[in-house]
Order: structure tokens, then C-alpha cells, then sequence
């Protein structure tokens, strides 16, 4: 008998917890994995995030001269790793997490790129962001790099296969009449 | 209401709300990890009391007004499930909780599992998250009885067709 | 041990190689394999921790069958390995003689079509009950997004006690208020005894292994691991991640290796407490449901200020861990492991003190010391029955090797010995998450592994909330694994529910079943899901014994 006291004495002293939903919420606390936000200025279009997405729940749709990605918030396990490999930080996790919907479409985000041609053979290959990023990166890092080199940026993967092996030998003699 | 929500559910989700009493849920886990379930029990503990909306777990679906289910939908789950669909009464609110209910989660593709709520009935409710929080529990449930206002929508975003191309 | 099982059987062995400091891999020919593992465990009481069947026909044209057997005692690990040419899709069974091997095998016929000669009744376990028989899906030909197209009528071969028409049967599940998870047992009840029981289980799987194999790389797949169970996803994540380092020889920095025991121990308090509320509810008591998961929310709280998510936190990768503890959230992990401390050590002392609720436990599904040694059991139920077996301390991994804990062993075999154990459990977990939090050593977190060799095995043990949770893997080529074998604790546990349930009382049944503490996706994890029928009978001790099989 004292021990159902004891337990009623417990439930006294502890009051009441609860965190009145919704006019009174729990705190919450800061890195909080909430829903992914892409941001559509920031993405290259590199489908970095896609690759290593666990659920498949980032898709990477390539037709023609579009680079679709779409995001399904319905199949997202919140697990980081998005944010992780994206090399421009263009994908975060925000704070949200009332993410209840009446209809699957509201679920959805698509993001739609342009890409670019190859010079040498004219299949889409990449997306012109990405392009520009490998530009402005590899000026950086390479700016004084064999032209004959540099220009390889702007083919496709077949292409580039194709055409490497003159271009070094190229970019080799040049170097050497330098020297 | 429902055609600002952009959802008629044959005027399903109007009934539902006209319901008058309190809405009583049954649970159906059709194979998943748990951890929704565990979200699930609580929120009817002390610090969320799911209870103060009238919400009870019952244990049959006879006497449910709503159909919490969670789990991508194993082969062999398939059955039970759509029994305890037909058993519970009309009008009931059916709601996926979860990734692996709202889409297959994880294991959308694998070989014995159907794949997401939607493709054995239509889903009222969509609540994703892996787990989602009790508090999103919350907002999804009151959400479908018409107290709650929705907070995502579709975004698109499209670059638009080339104009001055400058590959330097 | 290697010695002694020389020394037995100089002539049968084949070859025996060191994988890692204490795990060998012993290679026998099929037809020697019974007599050895008849010996290594009953003579020389092994526990069978996992039996893995693997495909080999792209590679070598053969099955390779390992039976994986641990020693507490001596922290020894042994891997007796058979291997069976394609075309010839037999093996012998050792379910006769050892009891306990009598799921695996059943999984190795349902999911690659090797058939254990012997083996008293190789019904299916985890396949649905309409899914073909002459299709295998571990095999390496099978793609994991086959669609194969339901059958109307299908049925499962249950199992009944003699004069069972006197009987009558009680279906308990798949879907029932007190397990969250569908099973589904079938008990034969005499009035209110249970006289037969059997299972279907089947109900969660969901091909994980598969999915593992084709699609996931080597980062991936801790997520998909944590997904096995979502009570103690940790435990997966951190087996799988302790595999895979020792096949690729490879150290974790030093604070990482301790911020894994600190989730790996609140992941413990947290289960621990969630059965405290659930079994209480079991058993009527809903104010202890209430109390003990207050309780717990606060460490629900901890999980997510620390690690981001509530559940599933996603942190234990392989090389580290994802995030670091920062100062001021460790000063308030202190501060949160202290007030939990209090609240649970007042609640506990005044539950134990309900002389009602006490009534309900005690004496009842009770578990032998022997018995609980012939089927292998693990955790809880194990030390409950006086089998004193703890994985932190006979194979210590991570930082657990400069901790200091003791394990809680109970020798009263019943409900209330293994509620007592879960209860001082959550005691000894609080202490070491304190000396974890306090005495943190610096340096980085993570680090990444250079090179994961092809063609290793590997087996990664730990001590989950349930018991010991096995993970055997084989390292594959592209970047992902060759074979993924996940044991969780409960797929050995639920095999001895049946000795539990005999002769017991219906009303009894749901808390006997909650005090092996089961955790139905993590037993099904897999591609093969074997439900047991949950309908649980009632079956008197003998007819236990006959049906286990």
C-alpha cells in the first residue's frame, strides 16, 4: 500500500510535463536534421547528392538538353549524407519538421538545368553550371596549363577518351620547344 | 476547405471532421523497423498526451476512426493489412506514417515488399520523417481531423532556355 | 580451442587460418562438419552465434557453409567452414543434436535452395507463404527488384500436438495490442493451458542483405543497418562498422572509439526503459508505462541534442563516428545522465515494492540453466538463467576494455530474474556513460579507410539491449559487400519461447513472450522473413521439444 503512495507522491512532485502542442513546443535543439532544402541558385547540377542518397529518394533524370533532379520528401531517411558530398554546399537540412501533407505531389521538389553540348561530337554531356564551376575552379588551381589541355573541359567523357592522348602529346612538344 | 488544401477525398476528409467525437486510432505495423511504432506510443506519454485530442489506442479496428500504419508493405503483411483496412468503418482517415510508408523508404525496390502505402489503398495522410518526431505526429493527426493548417508545398525551379553561351 | 578440436579430430581438419587476433577460420569437408560441431557444442559448450550459407557459383563455382561458434570464456571466435560444388545442393543437418541450428538451416534452404539432409521439418521461415518454392533470392543470379506476382491461396504447414482436436487454438497476432510488431503464434490451449506452440514469423522481412549486396556501397549501408530494428539500430550500425574494419586491419581514432560506447549505451538505457514501460503494460500496471517512458523521453531529448535525430542517429560509420561532442553539449549530457539517475532510481524502488505486480512475475516462463545453454540464448535471458555471458566484457570492443562495469547475472530463470537484470542494466549503463562523458580523450573522429581487401571474412560481435548481435561479412570488389549476414539477438531467443510456454497460462502468454524482449525485425531482417506463426499453442514440455523443430 505505501508503494502505490509512493508512486501517486511521484506523480505529485513531477507535475504536469507535457508540452501543450501545438500553441506550446518543445524546444528543439540545434543541428536538427528537418527537411532537406536545396537551394536552386547554388546547384551545379554534379548529382553528387543522388549517387550516395541511401533510399534513392534524390533522382537524377537526364534527357536531351535537361538535367531534371527530383526530391522526395516522402522517402528521405534524414540521414546527412547529402549535405555531406555536395561540393557547393547547395543542399541543407533546415529545422522543419512538420512535414504532413494531404497529397504525395506537395511532397516533391524538381530542379531543372540546362546542359551543354560536347564541342567535338555534340551530345549533351554536363550541365552548363557545372561547366563553369569546373572553369573557375581549374583557372584557379591551373592557370598556366597547356592549352591544348584545357580545352578537353569542354568535351564529353567519349570524347575526352578519344582525344587525350593527341592533346598531351601536343601540350608535350610545346612545352618542350619552351624549355 | 478541401479545395484550399488542394484535396477532395469523395468529401471523405468533410465526414471525418464532422465527426463530433473523439477519434479513436488503431495501429498496424506491416513490417517496419519499429521505430515509427515506438514515435507512435509516444505520443500518448506525459510529455506529448496525444490523449488531451480524445485519442485512444483501441485494440481492434471495429472500433477505429483512424488507421495509423507504418511499415513498407511486406508480401506477407499485404493480407492482414487490407483485412484490417475493410474491417475498420467508413468514415475513416488513413494515414502512412513514416518513409518507408509514405514511399518505401528504403527498401522501395526490394522483392518482398510492395512499396509504399499508396499502392494498396489511398492514403489520406502523409507523414514522412524517419522516425518523424511525436510532435509531427501531431500535426499530421490534426492535420486530417481539419484543426491544422499545412506547412509544405511543391516547389519547382527551372532554369529557363539558353540565352548568350560563353565557354571560355 | 583450436588446439582441443585438433586434438579430437586430427584427420578432419583441412586447413585453419588466423583471421584477426582472436577469430579462425577452421575449413573442413562437408560430410566431417556434424561430428565436429557436435563436439565444439555440446562437449565443448560453444554458443552457435550465426550460420551464414553464401553463393559462390560467379566466383568459384561453389556454396560456401559456415557455421559460426563463440567461447565467452575464452574470447574466441571460430569459423568452421564447408564448401559444395554447384550441382550438389545438399548439406548435412546438425539440427538433430543441436537444436538451436534449426532456423538457420531452414534460411539456407529457403533462400538459396540448400537442403539440410536430416533436418526434422525445413519448412519455410522467412519467405511469404505464396512465394515460390524453386526460387532462390539469395543467390547471385536473382535481382533484388524482381516483381513476382501474388498468389491468391496460400498456406503454411502449422505443426499441432497429438490429440489436437481436443484442442483449442488461439491465434495470437500478427497484429495485437501488446507487440508492435506483426508474429504470429499459435497456441493450442487446453482450457487455459498452453499445450502447443508454434510460430510464423515472416511478417518483417524485407531483403535487406540483398539490397545491401546490389545497390548500397560500403558508406551506405550503417544507414540501411540502423534500419533493421529501430530500437536498437545502433548496435547493427556499430557490428557492421566493427567487421568491416577488422577485415581491413584498420583502427578507429581513440574519441571516436569512446563516443561510440556513449551512443551504444544510451541506445542501452533507452531500450531498456521502453521494455520496463512496455512489459508494464503487459501486465496491466499502465502508470509504469507512463513513468518509465518519461523517464526515458529525457534521453530521447540527449539523443537528439547530441546526435541530431531522436532515433536512428545515424552517427557510428566506418572510420569514426559522424559528429563530435562539443564541450558545452557534453557539460549538459552530464547534467541530463544525473537527473535520469534520480528519477529512475526513485521510480525503480518504488515498482519493485508492488507486491501485485511482483505476483504476476514471478515463477513464471521459467528457462533452465541447461536449456538455455543447448539453444544458445543470449542477453538478458541468458544471464537471467545464470549463464553468465556479456560481450562488453569476454570480447571487449571499442573503449569497453578501460571501463569499469559489472554485468547483472540472476540465476532465478524467470520473469522476474530477467525483469531484475534489465533493471540493474540500466544502473550499470548510466554508470559508464558517466565515465564516458567525463573522461573523454581528444583527437579526431573520424578517419577514412584507405583499402578494404577483397574477399575477407569478418565477424563484428556486440552487446545489444537483447543480447549478442552478430554480424558476418565477406568483403566484395566493387566497393560493396559479397555476402552480409545480420543474427540479431532475438532470432536466437524466440526459438526457446516455446520451453518457455509450456504448460503456462494463456493469460500469462503475452508477458512471457515480452520478456524475451522481441524484436521481430531485427530476427527477420533479411530477405527472408520468417514469421513465425505467431499463433502461439500451448504446448506441454514435451511436445516443446518436438516442436522446436
Amino acid at each position: 500500500m505505501s508503494e502505490m503512495i509512493k508512486l501517486l507522491m511521484l506523480g505529485i512532485k513531477n507535475g504536469r510535463v507535457t508540452y501543450r502542442y501545438p500553441t506550446e513546443k518543445k524546444p528543439i535543439p540545434e543541428g536538427l536534421r528537418g527537411r532537406p532544402e536545396i537551394g536552386f541558385e547554388e546547384c551545379i547540377g554534379c548529382g553528387a547528392c543522388a549517387r550516395q542518397c541511401p533510399p534513392n529518394a534524390l533522382m537524377v533524370e537526364e534527357l536531351d538538353d535537361k538535367w531534371k533532379l527530383r526530391l522526395l520528401y516522402g522517402r528521405c531517411i534524414m540521414c546527412g549524407l547529402c549535405e555531406e558530398v555536395c561540393p557547393v554546399d547547395a543542399i541543407r537540412f533546415s529545422q522543419d519538421y512538420e512535414l504532413a501533407s494531404l497529397d504525395r505531389g506537395a511532397l516533391e521538389v524538381e530542379l531543372e538545368l540546362r546542359r551543354v553540348k560536347c564541342e567535338e561530337c555534340g551530345a549533351y554531356f554536363t550541365t552548363e553550371r557545372a561547366l563553369e564551376y569546373t572553369l573557375s575552379e581549374y583557372d584557379e588551381l591551373t592557370y598556366d596549363i597547356d592549352v591544348s589541355l584545357r580545352k578537353m573541359i569542354h568535351l564529353c567523357p567519349e570524347c575526352k577518351k578519344s582525344s587525350w592522348s593527341d592533346a598531351s602529346a601536343d601540350a608535350y612538344r610545346r612545352i618542350k620547344d619552351e624549355q | 476547405m478541401s479545395s484550399k488544401l488542394g484535396l477532395d477525398s469523395g468529401g471523405k476528409l468533410e465526414r471525418i471532421r464532422k465527426l463530433g467525437r473523439s477519434p479513436w486510432v488503431f495501429h498496424v505495423n506491416t513490417g517496419g523497423c519499429n521505430g515509427c511504432d515506438i514515435e507512435i506510443i509516444d505520443t500518448l506519454t506525459p510529455y506529448f498526451d496525444a490523449e488531451r485530442f480524445g485519442v485512444k489506442r483501441v485494440s481492434s479496428p471495429k472500433h477505429a476512426d483512424i488507421l495509423l500504419v507504418t511499415g513498407p508493405v511486406t508480401r506477407q503483411s499485404a493480407a492482414t493489412l487490407q483485412n484490417a483496412i475493410e474491417a475498420a468503418p467508413d468514415p475513416k482517415l488513413i494515414v502512412a506514417i513514416g518513409s518507408c510508408a509514405c514511399e518505401g523508404g528504403i527498401f522501395h525496390d526490394s522483392f518482398t515488399v510492395v512499396g509504399g502505402l499508396d499502392k494498396i489503398t489511398p492514403v489520406d495522410v502523409y507523414i514522412p520523417g524517419c522516425p518523424p518526431k511525436p510532435e509531427a505526429l501531431l500535426h499530421g493527426l490534426l492535420l486530417g481531423l481539419g484543426k491544422a493548417e499545412q506547412k509544405v508545398s511543391r516547389s519547382e525551379y527551372k532554369e529557363g532556355p539558353h540565352e548568350a553561351v560563353d565557354n571560355a | 580451442m583450436v588446439e582441443e578440436i585438433r586434438k579430437q579430430f586430427p584427420k578432419m581438419l583441412i586447413t585453419t587460418s588466423s583471421i584477426r587476433g582472436n577469430t579462425w577460420l577452421i575449413e573442413l569437408s562437408k560430410e566431417n562438419l556434424p561430428a565436429v560441431l557436435e563436439y565444439a557444442h555440446n562437449v565443448q559448450g560453444g554458443n552457435l552465434l550465426t550460420m551464414v550459407a553464401t553463393d559462390r557459383v560467379d566466383i568459384e563455382d561453389d556454396y560456401l557453409i559456415d557455421y559460426v561458434l563463440g567461447w565467452y570464456e575464452l574470447g574466441q571466435i571460430l569459423v568452421f567452414r564447408a564448401k559444395t560444388r554447384r550441382g550438389e545442393e545438399t548439406f548435412n543437418s546438425i539440427t538433430p543434436f543441436v537444436p538451436c541450428a534449426d532456423w538457420y538451416e531452414r534460411e539456407a534452404k529457403e533462400s538459396l535452395g540448400l537442403i539440410p539432409v536430416g533436418h526434422p521439418n525445413p519448412r519455410k521461415l522467412l519467405m511469404a507463404d505464396d512465394w515460390p518454392d524453386d526460387l532462390f533470392p539469395m543467390r547471385k543470379g536473382f535481382k533484388v527488384d524482381t516483381q513476382v506476382p501474388k498468389k491468391e491461396t496460400s498456406s503454411f504447414p502449422f505443426e499441432s500436438p497429438e490429440n489436437s482436436s481436443m484442442f483449442n487454438i488461439i491465434p495470437y497476432g500478427p497484429y495485437h495490442f501488446a507487440i508492435h510488431e506483426p508474429i504470429y503464434f499459435r497456441f493450442h490451449a487446453d482450457g487455459e493451458r498452453i499445450v502447443g506452440v508454434d510460430l510464423r514469423a515472416g511478417f518483417n522481412y524485407r531483403g535487406l542483405e540483398k539490397i545491401a549486396e546490389s545497390r548500397l556501397t560500403y558508406e551506405n549501408i550503417p544507414f540501411i543497418a540502423e534500419r533493421v530494428c529501430g530500437i536498437c539500430g545502433s548496435v547493427h550500425a556499430e557490428a557492421y562498422s566493427q567487421a568491416l574494419e577488422g577485415a581491413a586491419g584498420f583502427e578507429p581514432p581513440e574519441r571516436a572509439k569512446w563516443i561510440r560506447v556513449a551512443m551504444l549505451e544510451m541506445e542501452r538505457i533507452h531500450s531498456q526503459l521502453l521494455w520496463l514501460g512496455v512489459a508494464s503494460h503487459m501486465v496491466g500496471f499502465d502508470t509504469g508505462l507512463m513513468q518509465f517512458w518519461r523517464v526515458r523521453d529525457k534521453i530521447m531529448g540527449l539523443a537528439e541534442l547530441l546526435t541530431g535525430n531522436r532515433k536512428q542517429y545515424g552517427m557510428i560509420v566506418p572510420g569514426g563516428v559522424r559528429r563530435d561532442i562539443r564541450e558545452d553539449k557534453r557539460r549538459t549530457a552530464l547534467q541530463v545522465i544525473s537527473e535520469v539517475q534520480m528519477e529512475y532510481e526513485e521510480l525503480l524502488g518504488a515498482v519493485l515494492g508492488l507486491d501485485t505486480l511482483k505476483k504476476r512475475l514471478i515463477g513464471v516462463g521459467y528457462l533452465s540453466n541447461e536449456e538455455a545453454k543447448k539453444y544458445s540464448v543470449t542477453g538478458p535471458v541468458a544471464r537471467a538463467s545464470g549463464v553468465s555471458i556479456d560481450v562488453r566484457r569476454d570480447f571487449p570492443y571499442e573503449a569497453y576494455g578501460s571501463l569499469e562495469f559489472k554485468t547483472p547475472v540472476e540465476s532465478g530463470g524467470d520473469v522476474l530474474a530477467r525483469t531484475l537484470v534489465r533493471a540493474n542494466d540500466v544502473l550499470e549503463s548510466i554508470k559508464i556513460m558517466r565515465q564516458v562523458l567525463e573522461t573523454l580523450p581528444g583527437g579526431p573522429v573520424h578517419e577514412p579507410i584507405d583499402y578494404i581487401p577483397p574477399d575477407v571474412t569478418s565477424v563484428g560481435l556486440v552487446e545489444g539491449p537483447r543480447g549478442t548481435d552478430a554480424h558476418y561479412l565477406i568483403t566484395g570488389r566493387d566497393n560493396t559487400v559479397y555476402r552480409w549476414r545480420v543474427r540479431a539477438p532475438t532470432y536466437a531467443n524466440l526459438p526457446a519461447a516455446k520451453l518457455m510456454l509450456e504448460g503456462e497460462t494463456l493469460a500469462d502468454a503475452s508477458i512471457i513472450i515480452g520478456s524475451i524482449d522481441p524484436c521481430i525485425s531485427c530476427a527477420e531482417r533479411v530477405v527472408v522473413v520468417d514469421l513465425r506463426s505467431g499463433i502461439e499453442k500451448i504446448v506441454l514440455g514435451e511436445n516443446l521439444g518436438r516442436r522446436l523443430s
